[in-house]
């Protein structure tokens, strides 16, 4: 599952979270997080998972082809669990379940909100600066990708992948890197050239809609308000 | 009529000390033109183009473009310029295929009736329209290059600067690009400068064609006139385009005959050099 793949399921998916607006998704995603956060009860934490995965269902997100992105923050949590949960196992279930509660909550917004419209409405609230850097590195990045596969190819096609041969790889890899780290020197200085001839002037200008909100914005936003309180009520009582 | 560009013996040095010398002849474009810049690799093509943009500054020599020193007036010029770069990768900066034509519209703070009219209208014209909302980067090639034109044109340019916009691009994409230079050419009357190695595509886009070959403008003319001069071409690692070759070799052979722009005109002229045979 690559970067090229999730734009695709963003762009292309027709369901009721695609067609939400981003600003009742964040929202949503708001109210998972915070409950991910604020329980340490292992069955709500159960539930909210249940939950989530049925927003995969609803969002029609191949959970299958997704769910090992959320693999990434759960070994690392794991790592965390063994350390402070080495006298109540709960308490490292509690940890791995909020990672991996987490990880799917931004896959599922990820997954359902095309990156240009995520970034043209967290636009409001970030300052302008980091919304084009995000841009720009994501599409420097697939201008990179192309060009790291056709370096690996090249590695390969010319002898510098042996797989007994651990250091030689190393070594052939080292090498790619730096071409790379070149190239993109080069690429950067060559896009500022061409940004500033078009008129770039310290800011991407991207539209964002916010509103109107339809029915199914004011329905994503209740569920969120619904798991919010839902969590924090049994914690109360 | 006052030339578009000016260029006089134009010296740069690169920070690796690459010189570059493109003295010979000046190089000048007058409005409407549709100007092509032959020559090897590393002859100065895409250095030439870069002093015209004003992207450098000459260490010697003068380069006016609509009278002014585009480094200097860079702010000026470059609202009447567009460009079309070898990757256009590169230069797609928008996040969707709307966006990015709608880029100079918005930086020049049109409103957003205006921009969504002009972004429309360009669309429409080269085609792009059912693709206005897509990602850039999972366009093809030639969907690319077209996205990119669309953003060079969004300002009406006077002028448009074109690095290899025939590079990879399958023979039917070049015909279309062909097409819509020309027609542009035509009827907005918009000058066209243009890189390419593809030589048998020159004919059908070029008024005047300079022929760069190791820093030095070494010919100009119009294609019959660049294409007739074989020995030239051959010096600067050029060859004519196939149906000038085989005019060349005819008029070799004692045959008077004009050489064509293109495939239409050359059949005419084979035609009427048949019929005179069948007369005979």
């Amino acid at each position: 599952m690559h970067l090229a793949d999730i734009d695709h399921l963003s762009v292309n998916g027709n369901s009721i979270l695609h067609r939400c607006k981003v600003i009742s998704k964040l929202i949503l995603v708001l109210s998972f997080l915070t409950s991910f956060l604020i329980t340490s009860d292992l069955t709500t934490l159960l539930g909210l998972i249940i939950i989530q995965v049925l927003f995969f269902v609803v969002g029609k997100i191949p959970i299958k082809k997704v769910i090992h992105l959320a693999i990434y923050p759960v070994f690392f949590s794991l790592l965390f669990a063994l350390i402070m949960g080495r006298n109540e196992w709960t308490i490292a279930f509690v940890i791995i379940l909020r990672a991996l509660g987490a990880a799917l909550t931004m896959l599922m917004l990820i997954t359902t909100t095309p990156y240009v419209d995520l970034f043209a409405t967290l636009s409001f609230v970030m300052p302008s600066i980091l919304v084009d850097i995000f841009l720009v590195t994501y599409r420097s990045f697939f201008i990179l990708i192309d060009k790291v596969e056709r370096l690996l190819k090249n590695m390969k096609l010319r002898g510098g992948y042996s797989s007994l041969n651990v250091f030689k790889n190393l070594k052939s890899i080292a090498g790619t890197i730096g071409v790379l780290i070149i190239h993109s020197f080069d690429m950067s200085e060559r896009m500022y050239k061409i940004y500033a001839l078009r008129g770039y002037n310290g800011k991407i200008p991207i539209e964002a809609s916010v509103f109107p909100l339809h029915k199914v914005d004011y329905m994503v936003i209740m569920m969120g308000i619904l798991i919010f309180v839902g969590t924090v009520i049994p914690w109360n009582l | 009529m006052e030339p578009l560009i000016k260029v006089k013996c134009l010296k740069h040095i690169y920070p690796d000390k690459t010189e570059v010398n493109l003295c010979g002849l000046d190089f000048i474009v007058n409005p409407g033109e549709r100007v092509v810049i032959l020559g090897p690799n590393g002859s100065g093509k895409t250095t030439l183009l870069s002093h015209v943009l004003g992207l450098l500054s000459p260490v010697e020599g003068t380069v006016e473009v609509m009278g002014l020193s585009p480094h200097k007036d860079f702010n000026k010029i470059r609202k009447e310029i567009g460009v079309i770069f070898q990757n256009v990768d590169e230069q797609i900066i928008g996040p969707r295929v709307f966006d990015d034509i709608a880029f100079t519209l918005r930086n020049e703070g049109m409103k957003k009736e205006t921009v969504d009219c002009r972004v429309n209208h360009i669309s429409k014209r080269l085609g792009i329209s059912e693709f206005l909302y897509k990602i850039p980067h999972y366009l093809s090639g030639g969907q690319k290059k077209k996205v990119a034109l669309a953003g060079a044109l969004s300002m009406n340019p006077k002028l448009l600067v074109m690095d290899e916009p025939f590079d990879a691009l399958d023979p039917k994409s070049k015909r279309e690009m062909v097409s819509t230079l020309n027609d542009l050419n035509k009827k907005e009357g918009t000058t066209l400068i243009i890189t390419t190695h593809d030589i048998d595509i020159v004919p059908s886009i070029a008024d005047v064609i300079y022929i760069v070959n190791k820093g030095d403008i070494v010919m100009k003319g119009t294609p019959e006139e660049v294409f007739s001069r074989v020995d030239i071409l051959k010096e600067a690692n050029l060859e004519p385009p196939v149906i000038g070759e085989l005019f060349n070799r005819l008029r070799k052979r004692g045959y008077i005959v004009d050489t064509p722009k293109n495939l239409e005109e050359a059949e005419e002229l084979l035609l009427m050099l048949l019929e005179k045979q069948k007369v005979v």
